[in-house]
């Protein structure tokens, strides 16, 4: 019933536990819950370190509330992933209660699971090797329980040695079962979704202010394999999604540009090809190289060449052709797509307007207008990662007051002015630039390399690529992202720094290719290659072969584990009438009335009676059957399971009715 | 007297013992734990050993018991100039009418309870006869050996505090005793009894004999017979394995101690009336079996008896 009591390192080792299961959690978690978690965790180490008595409940429940209170009001949620904030909670409250054996087991598991959970956030290489100390501490922490049992104190390393050990006896079967064990197509949980403003890429939505958030994250986006040459930088704009509609301020998306395209059949000999591996990433769409031609395997490219995702799709990798000269739409525009890439809101930037139609009133010819506009930028303008706030009218303040800003204020402004002046134009959603990573021999693009430009429509040349974000700040569009982001900081930009960030891009590579996305196709392709050496007609064969050495390993293994086992394993050698008896011991010890190994059979009975007085007869007459077969040889049939269940469900009813005569009045 | 088997010893709650138990309990009052041990020891066939001070009653606990079974008593005070001819006996030679020659006089170990007084004041050499008899059952006097009788119960006593001037037993010697009991002062109201039912300190209270010798060895046979399985035989051996891996004992049980141990175990299922031992029978006598064997480490500040409920305690029924 009661375990014993966890001594000074036990404990230590399961605030460590906590600790490192939380780890993996900190890229995600608010920072002030972060915090307020860590703190707890502390507090609750310096109490039982310092004072080895709990606090009274209503002080701890009173922290426990208070913990909950601020998790609810920094996540705000408890379904979906982001209820993973709470299981945190859950894990460091579960500390203040624990004093037993029992809750460090409790603890351990639940750290584990714990670490598991961030997988639903985050698939990389460094979050596998950062779930790793929870993992190996939870164990440990298992270990020194173990090792309490044993006279001698409790010492850290043997229980982290033995805790290795495990991990390593494992590891081999969680390979096979890596390759071998079949999957759905598709997670459980869907597409990792938005956790934090910025935190997790571009949306379909563009508001002044958005992407400069991305400005100074320097994960990965996506990294790209090309067939053949890498092409420049001034061509590596990748494509996300087109926005049309605005208020003023956000530029939108409407559905209708979702509609799909068929592949035109023309241009597929000529063009780029190139391999994309997408990082888990919010955006509901995939990003490809300017311009695509077709779509990959079981994608439609949208009405506007981007490819859009639906809710079930969950593409990592895709190979796209693309041709950067393709001319789109160039004899014509759908009238409803005419007045869309026109439309402005009635009211807004009033300012703007009127430059634009002076403006066009000098330039008749919109080639020249739009190149007459970006000039326009060229003047006083200056980029900044840091733009001031702008109001309803964000453009006539951006034009005429602050005149600082980033690449969605350029394009937001540049589309404005070109509508204003009669000129159909969109704003293009996606990324630009990325660094060349000599080792994988692939291109890097971060989420730093978020980029937003503008298309136009020349009758007769269809959409042409301006971006205005080039007129201000050249070395964007010629060093990418980079030049910007180097404000933030210049680690990994040079040197050392720069070489030990290829490599490690490159093996995240290699996990993403291997591990993360190891679906059923690459199943087969394990399999096949296994069974290459093979006739053809025998791969069924090999299949049973397979199995048949894992039915027999495993069959090896578990006897030389039962042969290695000491033969006082309880449990072991018993007669059928002594395990129906140990069953009764654990029943009766379940229902209240705990007994050592070491007790007779007619002493357990006679407390158990007093405890159940009214059930005493049931309980004695089939344990007294079985003592006898055990120790006087007769041979009369012995109780079964059934009566164990029954006698199991009595004991409860009996329990059930005596705590409802203790808080019956009177 | 019919020396066939009196089947009737065990059946309905083995009702002659009982009554023996009854009657024994009439004269040492407050003590029906010790004399029960007591019985059981004389049914195994052992001898016991009675570790306390002066007064509380073993020498009536030894007189009740023989009383009882119907056995003939002798006694021997241990003393430091008790010589093994006292004990056993001696050959004087005789003038007689025809036949004159040496004649044994037999000693009082030809007795089938005899009583030990302050065996541990006796010097070794006694000691050690009178513990060859004990083992043997027989003895040899000028090369004439001589059966002792059936049944014959040693009945030691040692005073545990006055050390001075004893030769205290070696562990082997003790070996030979099954049992080592102490029998304690009596409770308040068992020694308001006491005190208020004998005005006279010469008179020895006496008991009804209940039992004839025959049928003393009847039930030694019977005892012999209860059933002892693999099970049991598995509890008895975890003990012994615990005694011997136990950190503060130095010297764990032997073999013949969990043979006595078992005999020991048929002896008290019999005195409950069943045909088989359990472990509850065992574990009643465990202690008085083990605490005089159990020899603690020298730093352990624990005694034997401790020693033995705490094996008791940790050791699993399998």
């Amino acid at each position: 019933m009661t375990t014993p009591l966890l001594d000074r390192r036990q404990f230590a080792l399961c605030c460590l536990t906590v600790l490192a299961a939380l780890l993996p959690h900190a890229s995600w978690l608010p920072r002030p819950l972060l915090v307020l978690l860590l703190g707890l965790l502390a507090l609750r180490w310096l109490q039982r370190e310092r004072w080895p008595r709990p606090w009274p409940w209503w002080f701890r429940n009173g922290l426990m509330l208070l913990l909950f209170a601020a998790a609810w009001t920094s996540i705000g949620t408890i379904s979906g992933t982001q209820g993973a904030g709470f299981l945190a909670a859950m894990l460091v409250s579960k500390l203040y209660e624990a004093e037993r054996a029992r809750d460090a087991r409790s603890i351990a598991t639940f750290a584990a699971f714990l670490v598991m959970a961030q997988f639903l956030f985050q698939t990389q290489l460094w979050a596998m090797l950062a779930g790793a100390p929870g993992v190996l501490l939870a164990l440990a922490t298992l270990a020194s329980l173990e090792q309490a049992r044993r006279p001698g104190p409790v010492a850290l390393a043997p229980a982290l040695g033995r805790a290795g050990l495990l991990l390593a006896a494992a590891l081999p079967l969680a390979l096979v079962l890596f390759v071998a064990f079949p999957r759905i197509a598709s997670p459980l949980w869907g597409n990792a979704t938005a956790v934090q403003r910025g935190g997790m890429g571009l949306s379909d939505r563009m508001e002044p202010g958005q992407i400069g958030l991305l400005a100074q994250d320097d994960r990965p986006a996506m990294r790209v394999r090309f067939e053949g040459e890498v092409p420049p930088v001034a061509l590596r704009y990748f494509r996300g999604l087109t926005l049309w509609a605005t208020d003023g301020r956000a530029w939108t998306r409407p559905d209708w540009v979702d509609t799909r395209l068929d592949d035109l059949p023309a241009a597929l000999e000529r063009g780029i090809r190139h391999e994309i591996t997408l990082e888990p990433d919010a955006a509901p769409w995939l990003p490809v190289l300017e311009r695509p031609v077709a779509a990959p395997q079981g994608l439609r490219l949208a009405l506007d060449h981007s490819l859009p995702l639906s809710r079930r799709d969950r593409t990592l990798r895709y190979t796209v052709l693309s041709d950067p000269d393709l001319v789109l739409e160039p004899f014509g525009l759908a009238p409803q797509a005419r007045a869309l890439a026109l439309a402005l809101p009635d009211g807004r930037n009033p300012r703007t307007l009127e430059l634009a139609r002076s403006l066009r009133g000098q330039h008749p010819d919109p080639a020249r207008f739009a190149s007459a506009l970006l000039d326009l930028f060229a003047e006083t303008f200056s980029y900044t990662l840091e733009p001031p706030p702008l109001g309803l009218n964000a453009v006539d303040d951006f034009l005429f007051e602050t005149r600082m800003g980033y690449c969605e204020h350029y394009a937001s402004a540049y589309a404005t002015l070109l509508r204003a002046g009669g000129v159909p134009a969109r704003v293009v959603l996606g990324y630009h630039g990325g660094y060349f990573n000599a080792v994988g021999g692939h291109l890097v693009v971060r989420r730093a390399d978020a980029h937003a430009w503008v298309e136009l429509w020349v009758e007769g040349r269809g959409w042409l690529r301006a971006d205005p974000t080039g007129m201000v700040a050249p070395e964007r569009i010629e060093g990418g992202g980079d030049a910007l982001a180097a404000l933030a900081d210049n680690f990994g930009r040079s040197g050392l720094g720069r070489w030990l960030r290829d490599r490690w891009d490159y093996l995240d590579l290699r996990w993403t290719d291997w591990v993360v996305n190891f679906r059923s196709e690459s199943r087969s392709a394990v399999f096949e290659r296994l069974a290459s050496w093979l006739p053809r007609d025998s791969r069924g064969l090999l299949r049973l072969a397979l199995l048949a050495a894992l039915a027999l390993g495993l069959v090896t293994a578990a006897l030389w584990l039962l042969r290695r086992a000491p033969a006082s394993l309880p449990g072991r050698a018993l007669d059928p009438a002594g395990r129906w008896l140990a069953a009764h011991r654990r029943l009766l010890a379940g229902a209240g009335v705990p007994a050592s190994a070491a007790e007779p059979l007619s002493s357990l009975l006679g407390r158990a009676g007093h405890r159940f007085p009214e059930l005493i007869d049931d309980l004695r007459a089939p344990a007294l059957r079985c003592q006898q077969a055990r120790y006087a040889g007769s041979d009369q049939a012995l109780p079964g399971l059934g009566t164990l269940a029954s006698l199991w469900w009595r004991l409860r009813l009996a329990r059930l009715r005596q705590a409802l005569r203790r808080t019956a009045p009177g | 007297m019919s020396a066939v088997p009196n089947p009737t010893l065990r059946a309905g709650g083995s009702g002659l013992l009982q009554a023996v138990l009854a009657e024994i309990d009439q004269v040492v009052l407050g003590k029906a734990t010790e004399v029960r041990l007591a019985l059981a020891c004389l049914l195994a066939g052992g001898h016991l050993l009675i570790e306390d001070i002066p007064g509380v009653g073993k020498t009536t606990l030894a007189h009740a018991l023989a009383q009882t079974l119907g056995l003939e008593f002798q006694r021997v005070q241990g003393t430091s100039d008790l010589l093994p001819a006292d004990i056993i006996g001696v050959s004087v030679f005789e003038r007689g009418e025809g036949a004159g020659g040496f004649r044994f006089h037999p000693g009082p170990v030809f007795s089938q309870v005899l009583l030990v007084d302050e065996l541990n004041r006796a010097p070794p050499k006694s000691q050690s006869a009178l513990l060859e008899a004990m083992a043997e059952h027989q003895v040899s006097v000028d090369g004439v050996r001589r059966e002792l009788p059936t049944p014959f119960f040693v009945l030691a006593t040692q005073n545990p505090l006055d050390l001075v001037g004893t030769y205290p037993l070696p562990e082997s010697q003790l070996d030979r005793f099954m049992f080592c009991l102490s029998l304690g002062y009596p409770d308040a109201d068992t020694e308001q009894r006491l005190l208020a039912g004998h005005g006279d300190l010469t008179a020895m209270p006496t008991a009804r004999p209940v039992l004839t010798p025959v049928q003393v060895l009847a039930a030694m046979a019977e005892a012999r017979a209860i059933t002892v399985r693999p099970a049991l035989v598995a509890y008895v051996q975890a003990l012994l394995q615990a005694s011997r891996d136990h950190a503060e004992v130095r010297l764990g049980l032997s073999p013949r101690a969990g043979l006595a141990l078992i005999a020991a175990a048929r002896a008290w299922a019999l005195l409950a009336g069943r045909d088989h031992v359990l472990p509850d029978d065992v574990q009643a006598v465990f202690v008085a079996l083990a605490r005089h064997r159990l020899h603690p480490q020298a730093q352990s500040l624990q005694d034997g008896t401790a020693l033995a409920r705490q094996l008791l305690a940790a050791t699993a029924i399998p």
